[in-house]
């Protein structure tokens, strides 16, 4: 989307900042309605970052810039420059790709999840049996307790 | 000449000289007095300003008043065309939303500047129901689940504009002098 030089050289600073500022913890990615999309909001603007597969399978990440009335007003993308047959990875590709997954793993909590697992796995936490039905959910069970006194021949029903 | 002059004593000056310390005396009582004077003109344009900008900040606080409950109502009403499954009818709501939260947003910050975190809850649910509208634009066939994230951030919003609002509407405005 970007075309202005300025403008996408300002939007690749803002994406290293995001990367950054994610690895160190100091910003958090929420969840969206849309599964591959994540969102980090400020006070008076918003970014979102997102990942599909394009119509020939490529990979295509998004970093898109919001205003304070959820309309997007710049983004960046991976891209590639051809040049005489051969396709060249613009020098933001990666940035994109490495925000799109710190992003991801921040907003579905990855790292507690893997470290709950393995507190669990260190505890030796074993699956629950299945436990027994109990006399009143199961009404056979009463009949037959009956059935054993030697009270009746009638069946249950 | 030095001879005769040293020869005076101070009690010897004349009335000349006399009149000449009660001038510089009364300059010096003047200058105390213009300086006195344009301290409090300056006090007066302090107050004045400052007047003028809690009236401006009153009459935000007055539009947000009104904005923050047709919000509550934009927000019931995407809960109601959740409920229903009505999704080009929760689109229509979701684009309700962003634009008049997203004038909340612009006066809430200029009549406080220090509400940041209202103005961030804000900025989310605006930019989660942007996400959603298109979502479930794009989407053949939606369910309640696909714009859960969005009422979420709006309830969240909603709530924290509820606070607000109750906050200032007990509040009196200053109206009175600074004393100056």
């Amino acid at each position: 989307m970007t075309r202005d030089k300025d403008l996408q050289e300002r939007m690749l600073v803002l994406a290293k900042n995001l990367l950054e500022a994610t690895d160190q913890g100091k910003i958090s990615w929420a969840l969206t309605d849309e599964e591959q999309k994540f969102l980090y909001a400020g006070s008076r603007s918003s970014v979102t970052i997102e990942s599909y597969r394009d119509r020939d399978g490529d990979n295509v990440t998004t970093l898109s810039l919001l205003n304070s009335r959820g309309t997007t007003v710049d983004s960046l993308q991976t891209d590639y420059a051809y040049i005489e047959d051969h396709s060249n990875a613009m020098p933001w590709n990666d940035i994109l790709e490495d925000l799109y997954h710190a992003a991801r793993r921040v907003a579905h909590n990855v790292d507690e999840a893997i470290e709950s697992m393995l507190v669990d796995i260190e505890r030796g936490t074993p699956s629950p049996q299945p436990k027994p039905k109990k006399a009143a959910e199961d009404p056979w069970a009463a009949d037959a307790r009956s059935f054993g006194e030697g009270a009746s021949d009638e069946p249950p029903f | 000449m030095f001879l005769a002059l040293g020869s005076h004593h101070w009690y010897d000056v004349g009335w000349v000289d006399w009149l000449a310390v009660a001038g510089f005396t009364l300059t010096l009582v003047g200058l105390y007095l213009t300086w006195l004077q344009a301290r409090q003109a300056s006090n007066s344009a302090n107050a004045a300003r400052r007047a003028v900008q809690r009236t401006q900040q009153q009459i935000r606080a007055n539009q947000l008043m009104v904005l923050i409950p047709q919000l509550m109502w934009t927000a019931s009403e995407i809960d109601s065309a959740i409920e229903i499954e009505d999704f080009p009818l929760v689109r229509r709501y979701l684009n309700n939303w962003r634009r008049q939260a997203g004038n909340v947003h612009g006066i809430l910050l200029a009549a406080d500047p220090n509400e940041v975190e209202i103005a961030t809850e804000l900025n989310i649910s605006v930019s989660m129901a942007a996400i959603t509208e298109r979502a479930l634009m794009t989407r053949p066939k939606s369910t309640r689940s696909d714009c859960m994230k969005a009422r979420q951030a709006i309830t969240v919003a909603s709530d924290r504009l509820n606070i607000w609002i109750g906050k200032n509407s007990t509040e009196t405005s200053d109206e009175g002098g600074d004393g100056e």
